[in-house]
């Protein structure tokens, strides 16, 4: 079943000289228990485009339908909240917070009293596969891999079923790259959540059910 | 939650979160003494320029000598005395000139005569009695003589055949009279008899050992005395009296009549009190300078003097001498005013003054009423120095009024006129304008004019006043700059720094008001709790800091001329002026405004992260 559907997108902006078009008329869709992945090389659109999937912002022309509803009219807001989680190569974890309390916040945003909200976080981070004894350890504290991990099972605790993944095994060694490569498999093929994964690693990419290709801010798309 | 997690990351910054609050604490209490001590100083300030006045004087100076010739009987040639004339008179509007900064404009002050018939003057002669006064004086008298042979009165032998008025002891015989002064004396016929006003005086012929000639008497010249508003002379029908033959009847002629007018005028002359009408007791020197002083009842209110109520203050020994309290009744019959001399300068007789002027108009009638009320006295004065002439000194039997409650028209009434003088010209300027006011009135060019200016000790203490406005404005200023400073570099730190925490915030899709909440509200409880605390040392620091300031300017009273007080008083004027500045009123207004000074910056650094995309916020960009 068709999730999201990207219709004619472009997206540019303007950078400190000059205008750069990040997206040209992009179209692609992505189903429900799926993991794509979309490769390019750098500068070529693809983090632009996972942004633009996560509402970050808006597409400066086309649109993006999300269960068939336009991106642009829903609250972005509560989209991300509610169905959209996004992991990022650089993790974005808060540096003040320790990995449980980190876990735990897009729960206690959706207003899940602390008790279960901490239960459930708990349960996000042994899915991840992380010992028990990085719940108090601070990002800093702890390895990429770690927090990469810590990063996901925030995802996961989120629930959404759109997973949205930047780089996510960019700044780890190949032990954890399989890991986390297992995680993301996991959440498209038992859990059902649309997976999309942008990588360098073709590796990686190959593990997935679905391999867009981008190039100077146009797509092409290979099915396996 | 969104609070928890905020106050829970700032508690994970100890360093930066102690220094944020003891920063909001310093500057709240450098604020709040700054804000306190303004106050004070402004209170204080504000009784200062109460408490002071600046008044001014004018003096018209003499322009130019000239020689006057004039006869002498004895030498029989003329003398020359040296006479000094003031030249223009300088009007005070002259004065009114652009950017002199007027309380009171200049005006030459009048004062009234009332003719007092029923009262008893106060005179430096205990036992003093008008009655006795003019019968036994040898300084004026008036006699009808016959001449013993006829000849010009240059000397002339005469028998006194009638004393009109003067000591009678002093006319028993003959005596000698002379026209000293008239080049041209009259000629006195043998057993005519003439009635002439005669005086005692050191010119005359003969020696104190010349037992006939002693005893000669001057003949007066009398003239009348009015005068314009604008000081020029008036003249009427009144010719000057000298000499003149009394025949038959002759009291019942025009001349006749004018005779017994001066004989009237001498008696009422001495019966006369000054009544000196004034805007404000400041502008007069002896309330000015505290050598007078209301001793029972009250001054007269301001109200009283803008409205012309009918109510007076009198002295001391004019009370004593008539049985007068406060609360009691005088009725003023206003016969004369006068621009020449202060009204403390004349007193009745005895004194060594008299009325500036004779009181008969031009033509010759005795000057009526020309303003008769009845005041309320409300205050009774007393005066520490009673020299005659002396400069901050008040007459005797002086009466003050309101100027606005004389409302006759005293201009066919005027017996004297001068030019400006500090006697009679004053005004008041703000002050601490000395300085400019002297400036611009040299520009005027009217080097004649002499200002002095009597303001208290004022200009002494300016620079202290200055010194301590500086102050506080400095501390005021510091307080702000101190405030908006740390709150800037704290809102940067907090909030601009934390633009990466918004964009995580938002990717987990926390609203762009939700962020604000996260980052602003333990910043914010921080900033409460540290301007509580600033407001409250402030409140305890202002007690301190004015207490050293008041202590400071007890000393700079000390110097001045102004009024001494102790130390202890002027401790308890710093406590007493502490409590009217409300220091904690003061701490809670530097709590308050730096409290929504701090919701403004962080605000504004606030709305500035929010404006961001988070894709933006995040990184993507560059690829």
């Amino acid at each position: 079943m068709e999730r999201i559907k990207v219709e004619d997108v472009s997206y540019s902006y303007i950078s400190k000289y000059q205008k750069i078009d990040a997206l040209r008329q992009v179209s692609c869709s992505f189903d429900e228990g799926k993991l794509y992945a979309v490769i390019g090389e750098s500068g070529s659109g693809k983090s632009t485009l996972l942004s633009l999937l996560a509402g970050l912002d808006l597409p400066s022309e086309g649109t993006i339908y999300i269960d068939g509803e336009d991106l642009a009219s829903m609250d972005r807001d509560a989209y991300r909240r509610d169905k959209a989680s996004v992991v990022y190569q650089s993790f974005h974890l808060f540096p003040l917070l320790t990995a449980l309390e980190n876990v735990m916040y897009p729960l206690e945003l959706k207003g899940v009293p602390g008790r279960e909200a901490r239960r459930r976080a708990m349960d996000c981070i042994a899915q991840a596969g992380l010992p028990e004894k990085i719940l108090r350890q601070y990002p800093k504290m702890m390895s990429g891999g770690e927090q990469q991990r810590v990063a996901i099972a925030r995802a996961l605790a989120a629930e959404g079923d759109i997973l949205l993944a930047d780089e996510p095994t960019g700044n780890l060694d190949t032990e954890n790259e399989e890991i986390i490569a297992g995680l993301l498999l996991e959440c498209a093929h038992e859990k059902g959540y649309t997976v999309v994964l942008v990588t360098h690693s073709l590796e990686l990419a190959r593990k997935a059910d679905v391999i867009y290709r981008m190039k100077d801010g146009r797509m092409m798309r290979y099915d396996r | 939650m969104i609070v928890r997690n905020s106050l829970r990351q700032m508690r994970r910054t100890p360093l930066r979160t102690a220094v944020f609050f003891f920063l909001i604490l310093a500057a709240t209490a450098m604020l709040a003494v700054g804000i306190n001590l303004w106050n004070i100083n402004r209170e204080s300030i504000r009784e200062l320029e109460q408490g002071f006045t600046t008044i001014g004087t004018v003096e018209q100076r003499r322009e130019t000598s000239s020689y006057e010739a004039v006869w002498d009987a004895r030498e029989k040639d003329y003398t020359y005395r040296a006479q000094q004339d003031y030249g223009r008179w300088v009007s005070t509007e002259e004065l009114d000139f652009e950017g002199a900064d007027y309380i009171i404009k200049p005006e030459r002050k009048v004062f009234f005569g009332a003719y007092m018939e029923d009262s008893v003057l106060y005179n430096v002669q205990p036992d003093y009695d008008t009655d006795y006064y003019l019968e036994s004086t040898n300084q004026q008298i008036t006699v009808e003589a016959v001449p013993y042979e006829t000849g010009v009165a240059a000397p002339i032998k005469v028998k006194v055949a009638r004393l009109l008025e003067g000591n009678e002891n002093l006319f028993l015989g003959d005596l000698w009279v002379c026209d000293h002064y008239n080049p041209d004396p009259p000629v006195l016929e043998a057993g005519k008899r003439y009635i002439m006003c005669i005086y005692s005086s050191p010119d005359r012929h003969g020696t104190d050992n010349d037992a006939d000639l002693a005893g000669e008497y001057q003949i007066s010249h009398i003239t009348c005395d009015q005068y314009t508003p604008e000081g020029e002379k008036v003249e009427g029908s009144f010719e000057e009296l000298s000499v003149d033959e009394v025949t038959e009847g002759f009291y019942e002629t025009e001349r006749g009549q004018q005779w017994l007018n001066i004989l009237d005028e001498n008696y009422i002359a001495v019966n006369t009190i000054p009544v000196q009408p004034v805007s404000s007791l400041d502008l007069l020197l002896g309330f000015y300078t505290d050598n007078a002083s209301v001793q029972k009842g009250r001054e007269i209110t301001e109200e009283e003097f803008a409205s012309g109520e009918d109510v007076c203050l009198v002295s001391d020994l004019f009370a004593r001498m008539n049985g007068l309290e406060v609360g009691d009744e005088l009725r003023l019959p206003l016969i004369y005013a006068a621009y020449t001399s202060p009204a403390q300068s004349y007193l009745p007789s005895g004194g060594g003054g008299a009325p500036p002027g004779r009181l008969i108009n031009a033509q010759g009638e005795l000057y009526d009423a020309f303003d008769e009320d009845t005041y309320k006295i409300v205050g009774i004065y007393t005066q520490k120095i009673r020299q005659d002439g002396a400069r901050d000194a008040l007459g005797f039997n002086e009466v003050i009024v309101p100027e606005r409650s004389v409302e006759g028209d005293w201009s066919d009434h005027i017996v004297s006129a001068a030019p400006m003088s500090a006697s009679n010209t004053t005004f008041q300027i703000p002050n601490g304008s000395i300085r400019s006011y002297m400036e611009k009135f040299r520009t005027l060019g009217l080097d004649q004019l002499e200002i002095r200016f009597y303001d208290d000790g004022y200009t002494d203490l300016e620079e202290g006043i200055e010194n301590r406005r500086i102050t506080s404005g400095v501390l005021l200023a510091g307080g702000s700059l101190m405030t908006v400073l740390v709150l800037a570099l704290f809102g940067h730190l907090y909030i601009s720094r934390q633009e990466r925490r918004t964009a995580i915030e938002r990717s987990l899709g926390l609203t762009k008001k939700g962020c604000a909440v996260s980052l602003l509200s333990g910043m914010l409880l921080l900033t409460a709790a540290g301007v509580l605390a600033g407001g409250c040392a402030g409140a305890l620091l202002t007690e301190a800091a004015a207490g050293q300031t008041e202590a400071g300017s007890f000393h700079d009273i000390m110097f001045s001329s102004g009024a001494l007080e102790t130390e202890e008083e002027a401790g308890a004027e710093a406590q007493e002026m502490t409590k009217k500045s409300q220091p904690a009123a003061g701490g809670a207004a530097a709590a308050a405004a730096v409290f929504v000074l701090a919701s403004a910056i962080t605000g504004g650094f606030m709305r500035r992260n929010l404006k961001r995309e988070p894709l933006a916020l995040l990184e993507n960009y560059d690829e």
